[in-house]
């Protein structure tokens, strides 16, 4: 009854089991001849190792170090790669970019106009280690040429922020998908003084996660120069803006006048409450302390930790807390001073973790 | 007439079995093709070049790593020796000592120096009692806590409690992590701006690799058959399965073995649920629940870079009880969340996941199971039922022993972890013989699984580790 379409489902499934040996066939190969591949690498590795390292070191030059075949590109490449993670000072660092500029760019250059994504990922990494700035333009045109992925054209502005290049901010604040926040931070943590004023001078017409993310990095590199910017940012701005800018001058470690932060403690934000409460530590001034006990008694669980982490900071911060835990008549205030009496520095408190 | 009767039912039943596999191939297939896409985008990336920025503390976000422990005082030190040897800017290990009878508890003190701390502890889940926390004097990031025995759950409700990271992974003690395994997970969270809210990580058998002080110096594959297999079941499972699923935010599980979550949400969703074999996959549907009732557009993403590398039964005797246990673990958190099924509100976890889990997951083990006594009994039936018979034997080859050829193929063909040739070539022979007997066997367990729910049976049923770290 069923009888062809047994002889069909068997003819497939044979088929099928076909078509999959000779995909492990090939793949086997594949894999014999990489291993043979990797080897020949690393036989390579061995040989260029020492007169890479002259290059670098002395500048003097070995004809060896030509690339003229594949093996040998990728030998360098792992080399360079490596001396480049480890190596520090600018003179040695040039040398290394000299030379894979020299010996790598053209195949990076071919690369970055190759089909596979995975292809042009890897030569936009190697050009990001190896600062390889005479292909600025090809990174160009691969951002304007087809629609490149998020991950490409992100990894471009990093690059391009190392360049400084100068079309940058204009770039990133347009991006067709948008970037995220954590992205343009990767992206700002490259760029120089010249590009950072320009930031901070449009700073009110870019989107929210730019924004974020210029105050977030001003904060991360504690740039002293611009706690005036922050400053006028936490004053004019509210909600989440005032609050990276908080952070960012608590990070940078520098107010020019506390007293105009006191009302924060009074605020129906939490959030605020708990930044006040830690920029206090910072400061360390004692006419804040009376402040600092106050929000011991706050409602939020986080302001009085903070509360309790900035009164420890303070040269009579132990005797405080103290004398909170024996005499207070707020038990929360008493549970957390006792905490902090207790603690020790050992306990690391995030920002983040304020979710 | 009884015999026609009978006949008729035996040929409609023949022909519901063909069907039922039918259309699990083809979800199966299409699965498969999602997978080999997104695989395949990734071949040949140099990874460590890929995470290499992730590695500074400005772009991460500070994970707390909770370890449950109940009578692990084999292997609780080196576990806990692997895991403060992870490449990752800030983190904090929270052991929790979950009343255990053994010598868990001392061995930890003396080893780390452990010294009793005092702390308020912000209690948002409740949990069993706290005798006492202590934090290492060496290391001021490892801290224990000794509670009263509550189980798996509560001991991770304890941990979070006290964590004070945004971001946990819940680590089983017998796992060995490959060194940037925080920052691959981390990564999705990151690159989504928060966005995902709990990604896991393929996890991989440890059985057969050259491990050294809770290191994988080499990848091998070990030689016992049934650990062969199960090699295969996890490739096919994480290659295939969960890629094909995370790409449309299907994912209902995340590897109780290793996975990071968002503590906020976690904690929303009211931590993990005590009293059950299979808290790590009943919270991930929890949270898929809260997170569709609330309207918000969150996912659940899945990594298929191998992260964490496990140990699985060797014995028959485990392998049957794991299986069985899986099983009543998937049951109960289906059943819990049944509401879910076909309800418009869950969108696709309702009309796509849950059916998926319920007809092709827990249904399966029942129809295959009925297949192979069809198949049996068709031999002295003969006639139409024969026929039938070797429908059914060829449609559960390609069901059982293609899919997971192709799984072996699609590792070798992207992530490419097994340096040997021999080992594919073991691993392609071996899964073409999973139809004759390996996949009867799991079937069969699975099945006892049915049983058991049936029969009110919650046993945990102990598990022997021979330990894979030299």
């Amino acid at each position: 009854m069923f009888k062809n379409e047994i002889y069909l489902l068997a003819a497939a499934t044979a088929l099928i089991v076909i078509i999959l040996s000779l995909m492990l066939i090939y793949l086997v190969y594949r894999k014999t001849f990489e291993i043979k591949t990797r080897a020949q690498i690393e036989q390579m590795k061995k040989e260029l190792e020492p007169k890479l390292l002259t290059y670098v070191m002395e500048q003097k030059w070995a004809s060896a170090l030509r690339v003229d075949s594949k093996v040998k590109k990728r030998a360098l490449e792992e080399l360079l790669s490596s001396l480049a993670s480890v190596l520090q000072g600018e003179e040695l660092t040039r040398n290394v970019a000299r030379i894979a500029d020299h010996q790598l760019s053209g195949y990076y250059k071919t690369e970055l106009k190759s089909r596979l994504w995975s292809t042009r990922m890897n030569a936009l990494f190697h050009i990001d280690i190896f600062s390889i700035s005479s292909l600025e333009k090809d990174i160009l045109v691969l951002l304007h040429s087809r629609r490149p992925s998020a991950e490409e054209r992100h990894h471009c502005y990093r690059i391009l922020a190392s360049f400084n290049y100068h079309g940058l901010i204009e770039l990133i604040s347009n991006d067709p998908d948008g970037v995220s926040e954590f992205e343009y931070r990767h992206i700002l943590y490259r760029i120089n003084r010249n590009q950072y004023d320009q930031m901070v001078l449009s700073f009110y017409k870019f989107n929210d996660a730019l924004k974020y993310a210029i105050l977030d990095c001003i904060g991360m590199q504690k740039r002293l120069e611009y706690t005036p910017f922050l400053e006028s940012v936490a004053e004019h701005t509210s909600g989440e803006c005032k609050i990276r800018a908080l952070k960012a001058l608590i990070s940078v470690g520098h107010v020019k006048d506390v007293n105009k932060y006191l009302i924060l403690s009074k605020s129906r934000e939490w959030q605020e409450r708990m930044l006040a409460a830690k920029m206090f530590g910072v400061v360390r001034d004692k006419s804040l302390i009376q402040t600092l006990v106050e929000l011991m008694h706050d409602q939020s669980w986080w302001v009085r930790f903070q509360a309790g982490s900035s009164i420890r900071k303070y040269p009579d911060g132990e005797k405080t807390l103290l004398s909170i835990y024996q005499n207070d008549s707020d038990p929360y205030a008493r549970d957390m001073a006792w905490e902090w009496v207790n603690e020790g520095d050992g306990y690391t408190f995030d920002n983040n973790g304020l979710v | 007439m009884t015999t026609t009767v009978w006949s008729d039912i035996a040929f409609a039943f023949g022909i519901f079995i063909t069907c039922y596999m039918v259309l699990v191939i083809s979800f199966y297939t299409i699965i498969l093709l999602i997978s080999m896409i997104q695989l395949r985008k990734e071949y040949n990336l140099d990874t460590d070049l890929a995470y290499e920025e992730y590695l500074h503390e400005n772009f991460t976000k500070p994970v707390s790593i909770i370890v449950p422990a109940y009578n692990e005082e084999a292997g609780i030190i080196p576990s806990v020796r692997s895991l403060l040897t992870i490449n990752y800017p800030e983190f904090e290990v929270i052991v929790v000592n979950d009343g255990s009878k053994d010598h868990t508890l001392n061995k930890m003190i003396s080893e780390y120096e452990m010294k009793e701390i005092k702390k308020a502890l912000r209690v948002q889940v409740e949990t069993s009692p706290i005798r006492a926390i202590y934090q290492s004097e060496l290391l001021p990031h490892l801290y224990l806590i000794d509670k009263e025995n509550g189980g798996k759950a509560d001991a991770l409700n304890a941990g979070l409690n006290f964590s004070s990271f945004p971001y946990f992974c819940s680590l089983d003690g017998d796992s060995i992590l490959e060194r940037d395994a925080f920052t691959k997970v981390m990564k999705p969270i990151i690159d989504s701006n928060e966005e995902v809210i709990a990604s896991g990580g393929s996890i991989r058998i440890a059985n057969g690799c050259d491990i050294q002080s809770g290191r994988i110096l080499k990848v091998g594959l070990a030689n016992s058959p049934l650990v062969i297999m199960q090699t295969i079941e996890y490739l096919r499972a994480f290659l295939m399965g969960r890629i094909g699923l995370s790409k449309h935010n299907l994912l209902l599980i995340i590897s109780g073995a290793f996975g990071v979550f968002s503590k906020y949400w976690v904690l929303e969703a009211g931590g993990y649920k005590r009293d059950t074999v299979g808290e790590d996959m009943e919270l991930v549907v929890r949270l898929h629940r809260i997170l569709k009732e609330k309207g918000l557009k969150k996912k659940i993403v899945y990594v298929p870079d191998p992260v964490c590398w496990t140990e699985v039964p060797e014995d028959i005797k485990y392998l049957r009880r794991q299986r069985s246990r899986w099983h009543r673990g998937l049951f109960e958190s289906l059943w819990n969340h049944r509401k879910m099924i076909f309800n418009t509100k869950y969108g696709s976890i309702g009309f796509i996941s849950f059916p998926y889990f319920w007809i092709v997951e827990f249904f399966g083990p029942i129809v295959e199971l009925s297949g192979y006594i069809y198949m049996i009994l068709a031999i002295f039936l003969g006639g139409v039922y024969l026929e039938f018979a070797i429908i059914i034997f060829l449609l559960s080859c390609l069901y059982g022993s293609v899919f997971s050829m192709a799984s072996v193929l699609l590792e070798e063909w992207s992530l490419r972890k097994y340096p040997k040739v021999s080992d594919i070539w073991k691993l392609f022979l071996y899964s073409l013989t999973e139809t004759l007997w390996y996949r009867p066997l799991t079937v069969f367990w699975r099945f006892e699984g049915i049983i058991q729910i049936i029969r009110g049976d919650v046993s945990w049923g102990e598990m022997k580790r021979k330990g894979v770290s030299k």
